[in-house]
């Protein structure tokens, strides 16, 4: 707890400096979080502020999948839909239910439109998980996730196939740094605290933790809960950083980008998924320049490789299970 | 081990990201299109027809002595790619003025990026109204699809003496959809009946099941304003299944790939488009050689009208010693009357060009001309 | 009624396409309870290899059409045979004794691996399968219609299927492959060459899904580097429909799931038919995970 205080605090008051020089000067207390872009890209690159921006939400979503696959074992590959809904719900509610509204307003609508829509869907999944586990729950959760898109792509009030377009542009790097941290702080807490331990425990050997007393339907279902709100909530910082929503981005290959963060960081380890996420945003984006040297897309090639030699050649990833010291549960 | 390496990679990542070059003799244009995927002829034609334009500008000295290049970007045929080509273009390239896309969807998904950064934007083919409505800093050299809707309606009831009509339209194109309902404003004023209205996906390959429907409803001809690939697959599968009604179409048909999917399943078919290479007029036939001799193939619309939004651009950069992009916006919006491969251009209030439209028939693995419609 | 009539036709079609490709995938998992995600792929290689092969033999030999129609498939199947292969080796061997998870990650890497190879390698645009087969359509009455081609491509999967199930139960290699989807480890202890016989039921299982893609290619002629993953991944719902590991399971799902599959499309709304695959699976999962014909397992303590 301690350990935590001291974090948040140090954050916070960087935060506070931050915003300081970033509103001119002034305390405009909102303007860290909702202060339009233009602000940030005085002091930096648009590309950049734009990789930064996709970093943070590529940490909240790899984070959030760290606390259902890595920690309490469950292997689902259902992320994207997720995101999906949580993207969608928020530039619904924000586009429908308060477009004449300051960006605060629709900030809050927005993202607990975007975590409640995702949690609930969530919900509705781990009750599939009763029964499965292993390959076949990869497999329901792949297949749900796909559901959902579809789904989406048929509704045509948000777009359809064409795609949402003019969502609101609101967040900035600001918002996303805070949320950032906050799923990973939550997401500590969460592992080190008696349900974190639940949750290790049934990754470990489900059978004895029953056994022990823990309802493994009970934690296995929070877990679900709380990382499709996480996910929900990435797509909301998403939705409003992009402007533009497309149900193709959301696709069963969106879920496999997620676990090959947690994969190449390190599947149990929540430092191993921040770094993960920071290493599969950057590396798309360098490959680029090398793309346009060659004219030819070795990205996601590149990618899928990297996945085959990191299974065959060091399987637990960068960290393992290892955490960095202010992560650590000690 | 793994860490250094991920480390040197990392690292690697982000020098390359840095880098950039800069040129003071040249003006930058942007060019995004959808250089691969199921609509790549239109966005390799389209960039031809603009590489045309610059190189015979250059050849004739330049814009104020300075070279004309070009940065065209693919997007795949994705949305999502087409924003990003643009924000690539203007903040990283820093492009005097973006030419593209030619599919509305991905017109519509790069526009609001040019707006919001005030730089210039000509769509050379984009038909959906909405593209322009986006603000005062788009623009398009071609007609809209109200216009286009009714040529084909018109068509269908006047010269072809049609009433029952059956849709099949793309659900994924903005561009589909639009068509497709102002087709049905036109036609059904005219007294006509739409029969049925299908959907499908662009990247679908089985249409069965809604040819299938089709076929239990006396139709007299299929609507299908939809992209090259499917309306080839669309009417292979018709004949198939024993369809053999006259197919009609949009701009969306106008590839050379077209009759190579579609064979002989499109006998019988008709289409709207901008340009027919089969036009007389001596600056058309002067753009078809040189096009010729330059890529060794015969230009489709696409190409014809990437060259005119080009020479568009480039008199309008012709007429400012100093680039600025508001005055080069206001240079753009003055065009009139301009003489083009694709016919006399005017921008009008919303920045849109009224221009005629031409009724192309597919026989003989080209595309024939039937008639012309004017506004 | 002639509309449903036609609808059934085209869905056995679509369903004998789906069987080919999900005998592969039952196969492989029957051998190893490995979910082969690159199976997709196997099958969209063998589509190219069977397009390249076309373009081979036409620019250097004028042969009849039914040799050339030959030579495609068997290109093909060879392609597709090679490519799987190559997965087994140097994906899937290596992590033989790891955790299911890593696998199957491995399996989705090599998957999408041979996807963007693919767009490399073949360009990301999509290409034309020629007609290999001349195409006759006759009438059905009702106004329903069938081909050439739908006819054979029911009739080969129909006659792939009966010679698999002849292979697995009649012949010692079929003995063998049984007694390793057993217990691999027994089966190398009394003397079963473990490496081989799993190689063997690779490129059996991929030379299907090669045949299929040539005869995906005829049906639907448009084939580019990504299309293996839809049909890959309905195929896989088709064999845990009919019960993972039987293989006359696979070829009934697979049937069931292409008949439905185009109803839907048919009298529904098209924009759903993919949706139909994961609801069966889900449904199938949540229900009778064992499938149609297969048997239930004990899970011991």
């Amino acid at each position: 707890m301690k350990k935590t205080a001291i974090v948040l605090l140090v954050f916070v008051i960087l935060g506070l400096i931050l915003n300081y020089i970033l509103g001119g000067f002034s305390f405009n207390t909102l303007t860290l979080f909702f202060q339009k872009p233009d602000r940030f890209q005085s002091l930096l690159n648009p590309y950049y502020y734009s990789i930064l921006i996709l970093m943070g939400i590529n940490i909240i979503l790899s984070v959030s999948l760290c606390l259902i696959n890595g920690l309490t074992g469950m292997f689902t590959m259902g992320h994207a839909g997720f995101m999906a809904i949580g993207a969608y719900c928020s530039a619904s509610v924000v586009m429908f239910l308060f477009p004449n509204s300051n960006s605060f307003v629709q900030m809050s609508m927005g993202m607990l439109a975007a975590g409640l829509g995702a949690g609930f869907f969530g919900l509705i999944l781990s009750f599939s998980v009763l029964r499965l586990s292993g390959d076949y729950l990869g497999m329901v959760t792949l297949g749900f996730g796909e559901i959902i898109r579809i789904a989406i792509l048929n509704i045509d009030k948000v777009g359809g196939a064409r795609g949402m377009t003019d969502v609101p542009q609101f967040v900035n790097l600001g918002g996303v740094f805070f949320w950032s941290l906050f799923t990973v702080l939550v997401i500590k807490h969460l592992r080190d605290s008696r349900y974190g331990r639940a949750m290790i425990a049934i990754k470990e050997n489900e059978m004895a933790a029953t056994f022990m007393g823990i309802s493994s339907f009970q934690v296995k279902v929070k877990s679900f809960v709380l990382s499709s709100f996480f996910a929900g909530i990435a797509g909301s910082l998403f939705a409003h950083s992009q402007g533009y929503l497309s149900t193709q981005t959301f696709s069963f290959v969106k879920s496999f980008e997620v676990i090959a963060m947690n994969v190449l960081g390190g599947l149990g380890s929540i430092s191993g998924s921040i770094i993960g996420a920071v290493v599969l945003t950057i590396l798309p984006e360098g490959l680029r320049k090398v793309q346009d040297f060659i004219g030819v897309d070795i990205r996601m090639l590149i990618y899928a490789l990297s996945i085959i030699l990191i299974m065959i050649l060091r399987p637990q990833g960068m960290m393992g299970t290892k955490e960095w010291k202010w992560l650590s549960s000690k | 081990m793994l860490r250094k390496l991920m480390g040197a990679f990392v690292l690697t990542s982000l020098v390359l990201v840095g880098c950039s070059k800069k040129d003071d003799n040249v003006i930058l244009i942007g060019n995004f299109g959808s250089m691969t995927g199921s609509e790549a002829t239109f966005g390799t034609s389209t960039r031809d027809g603009i590489l045309l334009a610059l190189e015979e500008a250059n050849n004739e000295g330049g814009v104020n002595g300075k070279r004309l290049e070009l940065k065209a970007y693919d997007n795949q045929g994705k949305p999502e790619e087409a924003r990003l080509n643009v924000e690539k273009l203007i903040n990283e390239d820093k492009v005097v003025a973006v030419l593209g896309e030619v599919a509305s969807t991905r017109s519509l998904a790069g526009a609001p990026v040019a707006q919001q950064n005030k730089v210039p934007m000509i769509t050379p083919s984009s038909t959906n109204p909405e593209v322009t409505k986006k603000g005062d800093y788009i623009f398009r050299t071609c007609f809209i699809d109200p216009f286009q809707g009714k040529v084909m309606a018109t068509f269908a009831v006047n010269t072809l003496k049609f009433k029952k009509a059956a849709i099949l339209r793309d659900s994924k194109s903005d561009y589909s959809m639009g068509l497709a309902n102002f087709f049905t404003d036109t036609f059904t004023s005219l007294g006509g009946v739409i029969v049925a209205d299908e959907k499908y996906v662009s990247g679908d390959v089985d249409f069965k099941a809604q040819l299938t429907s089709l076929k239990s409803k006396k139709v007299d001809f299929i609507y299908i304003p939809g992209y090259y690939t499917e309306v080839g697959l669309i009417a292979r599968q018709a004949r198939d299944l024993g369809l053999n009604q006259p197919l009609l179409g949009g701009d969306g048909w106008d590839s050379p790939k077209l009759v190579e999917i579609g064979g002989a399943a499109l006998k019988d078919a008709y289409f709207s488009n901008h340009y027919t290479a089969e036009d007389p007029r001596p600056e058309v036939q002067k753009f078809i050689e040189n096009y010729k001799k330059k890529f060794n193939i015969v230009p489709d619309g696409l190409a014809a009208a990437g060259y005119d939004a080009a020479k568009i651009l480039i008199n309008a950069l012709k007429t400012l010693p100093i680039i600025d992009m508001a005055k080069l916006r206001d240079a753009i919006a003055a065009t009139r009357d301009y003489l083009g491969v694709t016919g006399k251009i005017t921008l009008n209030a919303n920045r849109d060009a009224e221009k005629s439209a031409v009724v192309l028939k597919v026989a003989d693995g080209t595309f024939k001309y039937v008639e012309t419609v004017n506004p | 009624m002639g509309e449903l009539l036609q609808h059934t036709v085209n869905g056995l079609a679509l369903g004998s396409i789906y069987a080919l490709v999900a005998l592969g995938y039952t196969m492989v998992f029957g051998v190893l309870s490995l979910i082969n995600f690159a199976h997709g792929e196997i099958f969209m290689m063998g589509a190219f290899a069977g397009l390249y092969t076309h373009r081979y033999v036409m620019s250097h030999f004028a042969a009849p059409q039914w040799i050339l129609s030959l030579l495609v498939l068997v290109g093909a199947m060879l392609g597709s045979a090679i490519v799987g292969l190559i997965i087994e080796k140097f994906a899937y061997r290596p992590l033989r004794k790891s955790p299911r998870i890593n696998i199957l990650i491995t399996a989705i890497g090599a998957s999408l691996f041979l996807q963007y190879g693919g767009q490399l390698v073949f360009g990301a645009s999509p290409q034309f399968f020629p007609d290999i087969f001349t195409k006759t359509t006759f009438n059905l009455g009702g106004g329903a219609t069938i081909d050439s081609n739908q006819i054979l491509i029911f009739i080969v999967a129909i006659v792939l299927m009966a010679m698999l199930q002849f292979l697995v139960f009649k012949t010692q290699f079929g003995r063998a492959m049984r007694a390793i989807s057993h217990s691999l480890e027994t089966s190398s202890v009394i003397g079963i060459n473990v490496n081989k016989i799993i190689m063997i039921t690779f490129i059996i299982g991929s030379s299907l899904a090669g045949a299929a893609g040539v005869l995906y290619g005829v049906a639907y002629p448009k084939i580019d580097p990504i299309m293996g993953l839809m049909p890959g991944l309905k195929a896989f719902v088709a064999a845990v429909l009919g019960g993972i590991g039987n293989i006359t399971g696979a070829v009934i799902g697979a049937l069931i799931l292409g008949l439905s599959e185009t109803y839907v499309a048919g009298y529904l709304s098209s924009t759903y038919r993919d949706a139909l695959a994961f609801i069966i699976l889900i449904l199938v999962l949540l229900l009778r995970p064992s499938g149609i014909l297969g048997t239930k397992k004990i899970e011991k303590v």
